[in-house]
C-alpha cells in the first residue's frame, strides 16, 4: 500500500486501542510524531469515551493475592481479560485500587517506601 | 409512465465517461450532492472530472453506491457479506478506493475502508506493518532503531 496522508492515518489511529498505538510509535518517525501529538491524544481520548452502540464498559479488579490487576470487558460477554502483572517487589503486600482517570489506574501498595504505582489501562 | 431516470456523467483519470443515476451519487457523495444542489452541474453538457480516480476504481465506487442505494433495505448480514466481498482487493486496490472515497466524500464507504485497514494492522508486528505500508525508510537512526528493538522485542 502506498503511504497514507497523515490526516487519513490519524482517522485509522483513532479507531485503535492505546495498546496498538504504543507499539505503532516504533513503526516510523512520522507515525511516532502523529501519535505523540497531544492534540491527537486528546482526540483519541474523546473518541474512546464517546458513547457507541457497543458497550465498552470495563471492569477492573485485583487478583486475590494482589499479584496482578485485571481488566475485563463486560459486554457483550466477559471474555477479554487483560492482566497487568505487578512488579515482583509489590507482591505479598496489600495493593488497592485508588482510582482511575483517562486510562491510568492509580494503585497503592502498603510496602514501606514503595508508595504508589501507576499503570496504563488499555 | 415515470419520468426517465436522471443521469450524471463522471469522467475518470483516463478520460473514460461513466453514466450513473444521479440519485445514486447524490445519496452517497457529499461532493456530488453539493454540485447538484448549488447548480454547478449542468445536465446538458457537464461531466464531473475525477482526475485522481482511475477507471477501475471509479467503476468499483459506482458499484458500491449503486448497490447500497438499491439494497439498503436488505438485511444487515447480506449487506455485510456484500461489503466484505466488495473489499476483497489487494492493498493497492484498497488504497485507491480509500483515496477515491475520501475525494468524493462517501462517508459509509470511508468508514468501511477505515475499519478494514484497522483490522489489517491491529495486533500485527512492526515488521509486518512496515511491509503492509511499504515503509522503507522509518526515519529512526540505527541507534534509535536498535534501542527500540532492545526495549520492546515483542513489538517486532
Amino acid at each position: 500500500m502506498l503511504t497514507l496522508p497523515p490526516e487519513l492515518l490519524e482517522i485509522i489511529f483513532l479507531r485503535l486501542p492505546v495498546r496498538s498505538l504504543i507499539q505503532f510509535k516504533c513503526v516510523c518517525k512520522q507515525w511516532r510524531s502523529l501519535i505523540s501529538d497531544p492534540y491527537f491524544a486528546k482526540l483519541h481520548y474523546d473518541v474512546a469515551i464517546a458513547p457507541t452502540n457497543n458497550n465498552n464498559t470495563k471492569l477492573l479488579y485485583l487478583s486475590s493475592d494482589s499479584s496482578k490487576a485485571c481488566c475485563v470487558k463486560t459486554e457483550p460477554s466477559i471474555h477479554h481479560d487483560y492482566p497487568f502483572k505487578l512488579q515482583e517487589t509489590y507482591k505479598n503486600h496489600s495493593t488497592r485500587i485508588i482510582g482511575s482517570c483517562r486510562g491510568f489506574i492509580l494503585l497503592q501498595n502498603d510496602k514501606p517506601k514503595l508508595g504508589i504505582q501507576q499503570l496504563v489501562l488499555m | 409512465m415515470g419520468s426517465p431516470v436522471k443521469k450524471i456523467m463522471l469522467c475518470s483519470s483516463e478520460k473514460e465517461i461513466f453514466s450513473v443515476e444521479e440519485q445514486v451519487m447524490v445519496q452517497h457523495s457529499v461532493i456530488i450532492n453539493n454540485m447538484i444542489e448549488d447548480g454547478s452541474y449542468n445536465h446538458e453538457e457537464s461531466k464531473i472530472p475525477l482526475d485522481c480516480v482511475d477507471s477501475k476504481t471509479l467503476k468499483k465506487v459506482i458499484d458500491y453506491c449503486t448497490h447500497h442505494t438499491h439494497h439498503h433495505n436488505d438485511n444487515q448480514e447480506d449487506l455485510e457479506a456484500w461489503d466484505a466481498q466488495f473489499l476483497n482487493v489487494d492493498s493497492n486496490g484498497l488504497y485507491d478506493l480509500l483515496m477515491a472515497a475520501n475525494y468524493l466524500e462517501i462517508r459509509n464507504l470511508l468508514d468501511l475502508i477505515y475499519g478494514t485497514i484497522k483490522n489489517m494492522i491491529k495486533g500485527k508486528k512492526i515488521d509486518e506493518i512496515r511491509r503492509i505500508f511499504n515503509i522503507k525508510d522509518h526515519g529512526f537512526t540505527p541507534e534509535e532503531e536498535e534501542q527500540n528493538r532492545k526495549e520492546y522485542p515483542h513489538f517486532y
